[in-house]
């Protein structure tokens, strides 16, 4: 609920000589939309109820009219750009399985420490750990006990696993999208990535079947067909995923690999 | 999840991870007689004559340093735990209202409605929104479906050109950086095309 709502007859700024206001208190229907689509779009005169012929798989020339300058420009998208780059770090794994794991190994060794030495000093022992049989261990055991040696070479390891999970940036858990704007990022799931291009491989006369793969940044695509002459079906095959692969726009190039299997 | 959180991750692995490698390094040099024989020498005990002389020295407060050294690892611990579910949701935005005041806005509203907006498009199936950040730097994310066929230039307009200038007007900020994780799903079926 808004606290306070706003005066209606106070202009909003930038909204132009129109009477527009900002948004009523909360209403829950879907459409229409709360703000006044009636007013100028700050994005030309580009018609919302005529949106781009989606269905075509051109991917370039935007259906909008608009022609202003401002930034940016939609469907001339700038090669790897800083906007690609904000793209792919925001996508980025943000590695919370092993900082969980880290995290409550931490705490659990710090609060046992705390509990046992804390107890101990009020005269109460926790003794959750047999903490006199280590200290009897430890005071017979040289450093260079090979289980000690042992020991250390499995922590030096795990701290290097650490270490490399941290700095390893790992792969992207959505495929980034080009946008052109920094500000508006733009991620796609990688299974329906696949599943899109392997529907717009069926839909090639002469193909029954396809399936895609995605391996690193290459597109593999495994086609059944159920033709006799197979002749240029595999170009044309590689084609449609292509153009696919351009209307879905992503930061990077996917190379295309077909394998037709014939009948 | 933020940002942040991921920063932080990176930042408490990098730490704990050279923590342990430091640890292993100055055990394994001191098990294979790496030190001056003098100083460390690699048959001594591990807890030794020179352990136990502080711990006599300065009776209880050595232990009390160590419980106070378990008390803010668990802390540690117990933060970065926390961290972990942090969304920074904005469920409330200050407007600068001139002369009369700053005016609460509840953004659910806003995001509700740009969801909406956005999926007025055709290729736009299913839309959400979620406002996070600041008053003062608002962000939004968007979760959305989008028929697999559609280019993406469509679901960039209708953000770009129509859904986050609105935002921007009903907020009255300059900026509002927009993260959309789009998942494509099928569309009815269309003829196919002939190649």
């Amino acid at each position: 609920m808004a606290r306070q709502v706003p005066d209606p007859a106070e202009p909003v700024p930038g909204a132009g000589p129109s009477d527009e206001t900002t948004p009523p208190p909360r209403a829950r229907p879907a459409v229409p939309p709360e703000y006044d689509t009636d007013t100028p779009r700050a994005y030309g005169d580009a018609e919302p109820a005529a949106p781009p012929a989606y269905g075509t798989t051109e991917p370039t020339a935007p259906a909008y009219g608009a022609t202003e300058p401002a930034p940016p420009m939609y469907g001339t998208v700038a090669k790897d750009s800083s906007a690609d780059r904000v793209a792919i770090r925001a996508f980025r794994p943000r590695r919370v399985l092993p900082s969980v794991i880290t995290a409550i190994l931490m705490t659990v060794i710090g609060l046992l420490v705390a509990l046992e030495v804390i107890s101990a000093l009020l005269g109460r022992p926790l003794r959750l750990v047999p903490y006199d049989r280590i200290l009897a261990w430890a005071s017979s055991t040289p450093w260079s006990d090979p289980r000690i040696m042992a020991v250390a070479g499995l922590v030096g390891l795990l701290g290097l696993l650490l270490v490399l999970l941290a700095i390893i940036p790992g792969r992207p858990t959505l495929i980034p999208v080009k946008t052109g704007d920094k500000d508006l990022t733009i991620g796609m799931q990688r299974r329906g990535f696949a599943r899109s291009l392997a529907h717009a491989a069926e839909q090639v006369q002469g193909i029954e079947h396809a399936r895609v793969r995605l391996r690193g940044r290459a597109v593999h695509v495994a086609a059944d067909s159920g033709m006799r002459d197979t002749r240029g079906l595999a170009d044309a095959v590689r084609e449609a995923v292509n153009m696919r692969i351009t209307a879905l726009s992503p930061v990077w190039k996917y190379p295309v690999h077909v394998h037709l299997r014939e009948k | 999840m933020d940002d942040k959180t991921a920063r932080g991750n990176r930042l408490g692995l990098l730490i704990v991870g050279l923590a342990l490698m430091v640890l292993s390094a100055l055990a394994i040099a001191r098990g294979t007689g790496a030190f001056p024989r003098t100083v460390a020498p690699s048959d001594s005990p591990l807890v030794d004559s020179l352990v136990r002389q502080p711990f006599a020295t300065y009776d209880p407060w050595m232990w009390w340093m160590i419980a106070a050294a378990g008390i803010v690892l668990a802390l540690f611990g117990l933060r970065w735990l926390f961290v972990q579910g942090r969304r920074g949701k904005l469920s409330g935005m200050r407007l600068d209202g001139g002369p009369g005041g700053a005016t609460e806005v509840d953004t659910g509203s806003v995001t509700d409605a740009a969801a909406a907006e956005a999926g007025t498009h055709p290729a736009i199936i299913n839309a959400t929104a979620a406002m996070v950040g600041t008053s003062e730097h608002p962000a939004v994310r968007m979760r959305m479906v989008v028929a697999e066929d559609a280019p993406m230039s469509a679901v960039r307009e209708q953000l770009g050109g129509v859904v986050i200038p609105h935002m921007r007007q009903a907020l009255e900020t300059a900026r509002m950086p927009t993260v959309a994780r789009v998942s494509l799903e099928d569309a009815p079926r269309r003829p196919r095309t002939v190649v």
